[in-house]
Formats: structure tokens, sequence, C-alpha cells
């Protein structure tokens, strides 16, 4: 320990620092680095609070001092997670550390990469308490402009350093390995949501529907109960993948019968009805086609071909669906050739199954093939919630245990009501599979372990120039560093594929989606290739808070762009 | 209803108290365990971290809107929320003609629960504020939720700030022992506010860290502003 030798707490610490001669700033790492006076902005950030209080140079003098080789008292980093790939287009991170001393208090993050202009880039800040930890929201043009605008595909270290700043050895974190993405997340997402921000606890679900255009800070509430959606509460919804067009099961409560009526709407004009709704429930889980012309539709365990245009249906066969007889949570693929759905012979509801298989059946435009099993159930494992990636050449699925679940209540293994279930399965996993091949992958980095509730996981559209690169989102459980605690309400993040990784796992520890609020019950994220801005609301009000409503011209029209920070 | 007092708002302007309470904590034998106390608050910290506005009163909880929609932030590398309030006047008979929001511990503890324990050595706080239009006012507070109900008679325990009614009279309830404030005009682009605790003790708990009372003056349909990066230091 030399912090004893250093006397007064009350010096301030960078007179200290002269006073023992700091060493140079490459010290802590190993090597020369130099960052010209000129190009200090993309080098250096610091936060406001030490502005105020000492200079700049003094600040950074700080972390010179020896390093600690004391594991303990090193910080640790719970947030980015080790082996994320940010997005580009995501400019909202909060950093999250553990801090073992409370003499601490003077912090620094450091990314390192040969991508960076400078090899380093560097955030000098205080604590900001949070439960356990401190954290820090780097500043989005900041971090746009000098850091994931520089690294676009490339990876990158984050540590955090700590220091006591008065002059005493500084303590380093293990190195967090990020990779960047090559092009932004691109298109729009529609998210099924149980009620508003800052509810009280004990709520019931409701179900609201938010959208956003991937890059906006945060996402607007767009299917309401009562406004939007003619009844009060809202299941399960889809959305056409060319953005179209919104489709969602209406009801009076969630608690109730385990169906409702199927709503479509024009995502330009959710307030309008497109054909008159059935008196009778008619829809659970849906799935949309690219067009929004035609869509599945799950109702008392059998599914429908619904002519969007004129409201028709058609049942399609229980005999196509093999010995299960009953084929679940269907998705078609973007090419309109194909759709994916669970094979079961055991739902538990709309919603849920506790056997299952993914299957595929074609489609010709007017009729289905018989159902083809990709990835059967095996007599330890179910499979459910399949999604079709934009090449059409993958589906994302999530997998569980079979058997009893103890937190049901009874341990019949013969009685459904016993046995796990699919929806909010605490023992999810993320998998992948070829189409057609049937090579299955595990995405154990999305998933981060057993028992965090990771599952219905959905593809993004097909980025520009993606570099082999694709997106998936999912909800979960897990724990947002210091935020938000695992097992509370699951909420959406995100895992970039790396279709280069493979064979080995192609997906990356995955991203919590910053539009969320801590707390909000999130599920059911459809992407969709556009955003239109509304017609039926008051000019400005087009598009979410943080997008504008931006005439592309044909095809698209008007549609909401995200606005992103600017960047120098 | 239970109803809370607050202490007129007092005016603290002083300067810089220069005192340093940084703590000189060893950090003994290493090991994996924090050596400081998880559930005292160090300093700085942002407001919004440890605070909610969730205090409404006067005309407020029909007459404000509270959203976090905000053009832009008060500064380049602004934390925490921002927060954009939309306060309309309330023609209604009976309304108060102000509104006010404190930044609570938890949703209506008005002096039931504990609040805040936060370490020594804050010597202020610290907001970025603009009005829509310019020329918005509003006095800030800081601290300030004092209840003065201990041992009025009481029936039921909703009617004490205590939430505890007993021997028929309210029990002493949670209360903060900083109270000082700051009447701020606004313009229509960000200004950095600070407000000195001067000599002020901010004592063994903080029930608000934060607040505002804007008074509707005649003849204005609304009062709009924002308001960011909330820091105690």
């Amino acid at each position: 320990m030399t912090r004893g030798g250093l006397g007064c707490a009350s010096v301030s610490f960078f007179l200290l620092c002269s006073q023992l001669g700091c060493r140079p700033e490459d010290a802590n790492l190993g090597g020369a680095w130099s960052c010209p006076p000129s190009a200090a902005e993309s080098c250096f950030f610091f936060d406001s609070a030490l502005m105020a209080q000492s200079s700049l140079s003094d600040v950074r003098a700080q972390f010179d001092a020896p390093i600690d080789p004391d594991a303990a008292k090193a910080p640790s980093v719970v947030y980015p997670l080790d082996g994320t790939t940010e997005p580009s287009n995501i400019y909202d991170l909060d950093v999250q550390w553990r801090r073992p001393r409370s003499a601490q208090k003077l912090f620094r993050i450091r990314v390192e990469s040969a991508a960076l202009p400078f090899g380093r880039y560097e955030l000098y800040i205080p604590c900001f308490p949070k439960n356990d930890g401190c954290h820090y929201n780097v500043p989005e043009q900041a971090w746009s402009a000098n850091v994931t605008s520089q690294l676009r595909g490339a990876d990158a270290l984050l540590t955090v350093a700590a220091s006591d700043g008065e002059g005493g050895e500084v303590s380093v974190s293990p190195a967090v390995h990020l990779r960047f993405t090559y092009a932004p997340v691109p298109g729009g997402l529609y998210y099924w949501s149980a009620h508003p921000p800052n509810t009280p606890p004990g709520t019931p679900d409701q179900g609201t529907t938010y959208r956003l255009a991937f890059g906006a800070l945060r996402a607007a509430p767009f299917i309401r109960p009562n406004q939007e959606n003619p009844k009060s509460c809202e299941g399960c919804h889809s959305v056409s993948g060319n953005g179209n067009l919104i489709a969602f099961t209406a009801t009076d409560s969630l608690d109730g019968p385990k169906a409702g009526n199927f709503v479509a709407r024009d995502t330009s004009n959710p307030t309008a009805a497109t054909f008159p709704v059935s008196s009778k429930p008619d829809s659970t889980m849906i799935a949309l086609n690219y067009t929004g012309t035609l869509g599945v539709i799950g109702f008392d365990n059998e599914l429908s071909l619904k002519n969007l245009a004129d409201g028709s249906s058609t049942p399609i066969a229980s005999s196509l669906f093999g010995a299960e007889g009953h084929g679940y949570f269907p998705d078609f693929s973007p090419d309109g050739k194909h759709i994916a759905v669970t094979l079961s012979d055991s739902p538990d509801t709309p919603w849920a199954v506790s056997t299952g298989s993914i299957a595929t059946l074609d489609f010709d435009g007017h009729a289905f093939s018989a159902a083809k099993v990709l990835v059967p159930m095996t007599d330890n494992e179910f499979h459910f919630y399949p999604s079709w990636s934009p090449d059409n050449q993958w589906i994302v699925f999530a997998s569980a245990p079979r058997g009893v679940d103890p937190t049901r209540g009874c341990s019949d293994p013969n009685d459904s009501k016993c046995r796990a279930i699919s929806y909010d399965q605490r023992n999810a996993r993320l998998r992948l599979v070829h189409f057609p091949d049937g090579r299955v992958y595990d995405l154990n980095r999305a998933t981060q372990g057993a028992g965090l509730t990771s599952t219905l996981p959905k593809f993004a559209p097909l980025p520009t120039n993606g570099h082999n690169q694709l997106f998936i989102t999912f909800n979960s459980k897990m724990r947002y560093g210091i935020e938000v605690p695992d097992n509370s309400p699951a909420q959406l993040w995100l895992s970039v594929l790396d279709f280069e990784r493979l064979p080995d796992d192609p997906s990356s520890a995955p991203v919590w989606l910053p539009f969320q609020s801590f707390g909000q019950k999130n599920h059911m994220a459809y992407w969709c290739d556009k955003v239109p801005c509304r017609t039926d609301v008051d000019p400005g009000l087009e598009c979410g808070p943080e997008e504008n409503c931006v005439d592309q011209g044909p095809p698209d029209g008007p549609v909401c762009i995200p606005i992103a920070p600017t960047v120098k | 209803m239970r109803c809370v007092v607050l202490i007129p708002f007092l005016l603290v302007l002083s300067g810089c108290s220069g005192s340093s309470a940084t703590a000189s904590v060893d950090g003994g034998s290493p090991d994996a365990r924090p050596d400081y106390d998880t559930h005292r608050v160090s300093v700085p910290f942002l407001v919004d971290d440890q605070f909610i506005p969730s205090g409404c009163i006067g005309d407020c909880a029909s007459s404000v809107l509270n959203n976090n929609d905000c053009p832009e932030r008060g500064s380049p590398d602004a934390q925490g929320e921002c927060h954009h309030f939309v306060f309309t006047a309330n023609t209604a008979a009976g309304a108060w003609g102000w509104a006010s929001v404190l930044w609570q511990t938890t949703e209506q503890n008005w002096g039931s629960l504990p609040g805040r324990a936060v370490a020594p050595g804050a010597t202020g706080m610290r907001f970025y504020a603009a009005g829509k239009a310019g020329g918005e006012a509003l006095d800030i507070v800081v601290g300030g939720m004092i209840p003065t109900d201990a041992g009025k008679a009481c029936e039921d325990a909703n009617e004490c700030s205590s939430g505890v009614c007993k021997a028929a009279a309210c029990a002493e309830p949670h209360h903060d022992t900083l109270n000082v404030s700051k009447h701020v005009e606004l313009s229509a682009d960000y200004a950095l506010f600070e407000i000195p605790f001067g000599s002020k003790d901010y004592g063994s708990e903080v029930m608000s860290g934060f607040g505002w009372t804007a008074k509707m003056p005649k003849n204005a349909d609304k009062i709009e502003f924002f308001i960011d990066d909330l820091r105690w230091e």
C-alpha cells in the first residue's frame, strides 16, 4: 500500500502527482502512446465534474501511477458483456462496473484498438453510484465520432481503471473484448410491452406495441389499448417484412380466454380498420408474409391461411402436420415460399407448448406441402419459436429441456400441466439451424447460460454491406449490469451473428437495447424493412420522439428516420 | 388524503464551503467484497439514479406532463435523464395555480420510508435547464421535505406523513435535514445552474434530491421547460 504515505486527503490529487513524479502516460499498458495535442478530442473525454476540479492533464496523470497487482481491488466491468459485438447505430452505451474500494474515486474507461486513429480512446470520470456499482453513460456524440464510427468491423478491448485521485496505485479491470459491426442494424422494430413504463407493481398485463426506427434513442407507443387497438388488451402481434402492415390479437383481458379477434392495420394509419373485426374470437399467434397480403393465423389449435385483402380464411389441414397433428408459432420465410412452425401434440396455451419440433412447409402461393421436420424433438429437449433469416437460409429458434417443471406445482410427468412449457421458459437457449440442411448451431454467447429465459428470437432485416453478419433480437431475463438484476421482467437484447465464425458459435454476447425502460416487460420484437410515417396524427407526431419523417420517394414514400448523433 | 407541509424555501447563495469530507478509507485486507457501505450513496451521484420525480403537489397531478422528450441534452456529457415538463394552466374551480414536483426515493414516500443515506462530502448540486420559450420562472429546492405533522391528532395512518398513527397521534416521519432553494429564470438555451449547500448539512437521510415549483403567470396557458444532468457533487 503506497496510499498510506500520501498524507492529507484534502490535498488536491493533482498536486500529489507532481510531488511524486508521475510516470509516462503509457505506463499502464506498456508501449509508447502519443496523442497530438491538436487531436486531443479524438483521444480523451473528461466528464464535466472533473473539468471543474482540475486541469485535464492532471486528471490523466493520476493513471500514470504504478498498477496495483491485487486483483481483488480491480474494478470489474459488468456491462458491456465480454464478447459483445456493438452495432454501429446503438449510440447509447452505459458502461457499468463494480468497484471494490470506496477510496476509488476517479475512473478511466479505455478503449484500445489498432483501428482507432491513435490506438486508444479514454474517458475520465467519477463514479456515479447505482446499486452495487458505478456507471457512466458515454456521451453519444463523442462515442459515435471517436469510437463506433472508427471501428466498423474491428475488434477492441475495454478496461476500467480506478484511482484514488491522490496518486495512489491504479487498479485495472480485466479487459472486455468487443467487436463492432460492419454495418448499422437496419429497419424498424415493433415490440410488445406488458404495460407502460413506471407502472406500479402488480398492474395487470395490458399490452401495448411500441415501435421505432432502429437507431432512435426511444420507442413510441403505437398500438395502444382502446386507441389503435379497438379493445382494451393486446395479445400477440406480427408485422409484414415490408413494414406496411401490422396485425394483432385484440382482446378484453389477457387473463381471460386465451384468444381474441384478429385485427390488421396499415402502419401508416393504424387507427383505421382495414376490414371488419370478427364477432367471435379467431386469433392467437400470427405470421404475416413479407408484403402483408397473407397471414397464417393460429386459433383453437389450428392454423389458417388468411387473405388480408378480403379477410377470408382457409384452414390448413391438420394432416399436413404429421403425427403431432398441430402446428404452432408460424413464421413466413421472407421470400414467401415456406413457413416454419413448431410441431406439437401437447399445447399448453396458444403461445406455449410442452413438446415441439421445428418443421417447415412449402407454400406455392395458395397451398401448403406436408411439414418437413428440420430439428426433431428428442427425449431430452423440445424446440419452439422459429424465425426466418432475411436471406431465407437460416431459422433461429429456442430449445429447452423436457420434463416436469417443479415451479408449476405438480410432479406427474404424464400430466402436460406439470411439464416445462415454452413460454417464458427459464431454461430456454437460443439456437440456429440451416435451411434446408438442418445443421444446428448453439448460440451460447447470445444465450449467456441457462436459467435466464433467453427466448423468442427474431431476425432483423438484411444489412447492406453487412459482411456476413446478421442480427437477432430476443427477450431475456438476464441481468443488465448493475442496473437491472437477473430474473426481473424480460427485456429485449440484440446479438450479432457473424457467419465467419462458423462452425463455432456465430453469435456475440448480447447488447441490451437502450430504448427500453428498466422494469418494463417486453416481448416479441418483430422486425421490418422500414417504418412508415403515420398519417393519422397531428404534424410532428408522424414518427417517434427521436425520429424524423422523411419522404424517400417511390417506392417507400414517407418513412421515419432515426436522428443520429451529430458526428463531427 | 395525506398532506405534506414544506418548510418555506430558504435561499442559500453562499459561496463554496470548501469543506472536504473525503473519507480516508483504507482498503484493509484485500478480498472480493467491497469495503464500503453499498447502501450509502457516494458522492458525486446522479439524482435520477437515486430519486424519482414522483412527488406531485399543487396542480401537478392533473396538469403536469413529465416525459423525456428533450430536443437536445443540456451538455455534451449530460448524464442521467433529461426531463421535459409541461405545466398546463388548470382553470378548474379550486385549482391552486401552481405545481411542484419533488424527486423522491420511491413513489409517494412523503416520510413513511427512510430516505437515501448519502456519504458526506457533497457541497452542492447542479443541473442544466432551458425554457421552451425563455423567461420561465422556477423555484428550485433541494431537500425541503420536512413534514410537520408529528404529534398531530389522527384516526388513520393515511392521515400521517409517517404512515403511522399511534395512540391517536401521528408518529415522527422521516424527513430532510437539508433545505436549500433558489429562484431561477430560464432562457431558451440551456444554462447551468448551481445550488451550493453552503454550511447546510444533509444529515443521515435525504428524502428529496431535487424539486421545482412553478407558479402559473396570469394569462399564461402553460409553462414548458427542460431539466437535465441533475447531479449532487
